[in-house]
């Protein structure tokens, strides 16, 4: 099956070494063409598989982890994490 | 009397009579594990400083409760465990140390358990011979030229060398039960939903279930009913009443019936996997069940639709790591090369093919064609299930369709090693349970599993059954114990 490699590199937010590259797409292919099998299913009119329990609760605060514990050393000043600029002036 | 011999319930029962004491237990293993584990390479990370204060905590208690007081556990490496180093067995949490502990951790600590180390795994626990750990790959205790399967090949090397009694595992499409039978110990997937997946790394969402792997199904029934139960901190935990498995097993079970499939849908399989496989059915047939052949006229779509719906699962849950908030980061000027630095350098090969396989799934254009044909697919294969078991109490299959595969034999053909996993996917996207339990030695001496799947929540009768075969089986480990004890 032929697909825009370089589309799905870019929305996985991963870069390939170019020998790497060949070889991850070649397999790709294999996969998905190997996966296809699935088209000789009729499935018309079936139903998604879905989980049927649903988990919500009253909006309470509960006891949690400390922040302190659970903020990162480095790459972390008062309340945010630094990164690099992100807007332009 | 050796102290790596015992059972969890012999190790237990002597420590809380304090006839041994919790620091002679570490010792007993710590020889072993540095003896062995610098060639078998089943662990990661043992922090013995952490081990020991354990024990001298247990050894002082007054009360010595607990049901598994005094046992060493090993745990796979995508459990966290507050403090302590948990990698995934990836670059990318290379040196993450946990803020907190998964509730299975916490069970194991509450009922007197010692977590010992935590145990190799492929990458994010993805594959199914240990071989993509990002640190090493570990080899199989039966022959060191072999994998241990995987994911769970850390701890399924180490329980079956005597490393540790018993450990944890986690089965997204076999990766308890496959490493399992190729080391020729127990592993049990329980239902999806019986045991806690709070501080499991995710993987495969809906697929995920953490579960006990040992070298008995008595110990096996002891870990299941320390980790299973209900957790609010689990979204899709289920409030249920946890039977006391372990005080169960011994129950007498008849008059069961087992589903086996035709054999021409057994095609392909190693003949002496298949000649394994028949005579397990002769056996229960002899201890009173009832063959019956069913009909799971979807089955053979389930390779397909669990590749496609674990690598879109997993292209969803891997995105949160982007080296802004923990793991590694790679530093870069902007902010979009940064994500895309920290996520090249930090992921393996099969995890970089599967994340771009899940996006291409996700993806707009092929979203209908390949997501959604395969959950649809997934329900056609629960509903073929859900029939089955209206017949019968237990379905049979071999665990894996050969015997262990030399290191590196399959490593550059994913797909050959993704049909490791031909007959221990449909339980998962099944969400039912299943056990694999070692049957008998192939004729180069390396363990053959097979996979008895039940009803869901129907953990009990599974191990009952387990139980009844295991003790008509008398597998031994005397050549294990006679290389590892």
């Amino acid at each position: 099956m032929r697909f825009d490699f370089e589309r799905i590199l870019k929305l996985s937010m991963l870069e390939l070494e170019e020998k790497e590259k060949d070889k991850i797409k070649e397999d790709m292919e294999k996969i998905i063409e190997w996966v296809s099998k699935l088209e000789e299913l009729d499935i018309e009119g079936e139903e998604y598989f879905y989980l049927k329990k649903s988990s919500l609760r009253e909006d309470e605060p509960k006891e949690t982890l400390e922040r302190e514990d659970v903020l990162p050393e480095n790459n972390f000043q008062g309340i945010f994490f630094i990164v690099p600029k992100v807007v332009e002036k | 009397m050796k102290i790596g011999e015992l059972t969890l319930k012999e190790l237990r029962d002597l420590a809380k009579k304090g006839e041994i004491k919790c620091k002679e237990i570490v010792d007993d293993y710590r020889e072993r594990i540095e003896k062995f584990d610098r060639e078998l390479r089943a662990f990661i990370t043992i922090d013995w400083e952490k081990v020991y204060e354990r024990a001298k905590e247990l050894d002082e208690r007054k009360s010595k409760e607990g049901l598994i007081f005094g046992c060493p556990i090993a745990i796979k490496d995508n459990i966290l465990t507050k403090g302590l180093r948990t990698t995934a067995g990836s670059k990318i949490l290379e040196n993450y140390i946990p803020p907190y502990s998964a509730t299975v951790v916490e069970r194991i600590e509450k009922e007197g358990g010692i977590v010992l180390g935590k145990t190799n795994l492929d990458e994010f626990a993805m594959g199914s011979s240990t071989e993509n750990s990002a640190f090493f790959p570990t080899l199989n205790p039966w022959d060191k030229s072999r994998v241990p399967g995987g994911s769970s090949g850390g701890s399924a090397c180490a329980v079956a060398s005597f490393m540790s009694p018993s450990a944890l595992g986690s089965d997204t499409g076999g990766s308890i039960r496959q490493p399992a039978s190729f080391c020729g110990i127990v592993g049990l997937k329980p239902t999806y939903g019986l045991v806690s997946r709070y501080g499991l790394i995710a993987f495969a969402s809906s697929l995920d279930q953490i579960g006990p792997m040992a070298r008995s199904v008595e110990d096996i029934s002891i870990m299941l009913t320390v980790i299973s139960g209900y957790d609010e901190k689990d979204s899709t935990s289920l409030e249920i009443e946890i039977p006391p498995y372990h005080e169960r097993i011994y129950e007498k079970i008849d008059n069961f019936k087992f589903g086996v499939l035709k054999e021409d849908e057994l095609e392909g399989i190693d003949e002496e996997v298949y000649r394994a496989y028949k005579d397990t059915l002769d056996l229960m047939e002899k201890l009173g069940g009832e063959k019956v052949y069913i009909e799971l006229p979807h089955l053979k779509y389930s390779i397909y639709v669990y590749y496609i719906l674990a690598t879109s699962e997993a292209s969803s849950n891997l995105a949160r790591y982007d080296g802004v908030r923990y793991g590694m980061r790679v530093d870069e000027e902007d902010i979009l090369t940064l994500y895309n630095s920290t996520r090249s350098k930090g992921f393996g090969r099969e995890v970089k093919r599967r994340i771009l396989l899940g996006t291409f799934s996700l993806s707009a254009g092929y979203y209908r064609a390949f997501y959604g044909k395969a959950s649809m697919v997934r329900k056609l294969i629960k509903n073929d299930f859900d029939r089955a078991f209206k017949d019968v109490n237990f379905i049979v299959l071999p665990t894996t369709p050969e015997i262990p595969f030399l290191l590196g034999e399959k490593s550059e053909d994913p797909i050959k090693m993704y049909l490791s996993d031909l007959f221990t996917i449909p339980p998962n996207l099944a969400m039912l349970p299943a056990i694999s339990i070692p049957v008998s030695l192939s004729k180069n001496n390396l363990p053959i599993g097979m996979q008895i799947i039940s009803n869901l929540l129907d953990e009990l009768n599974l191990l009952k059954i387990s139980h009844l075969l295991e003790k008509n089986l008398g597998f031994l480990y005397n050549d294990l114990k006679r290389r590892y004890l």
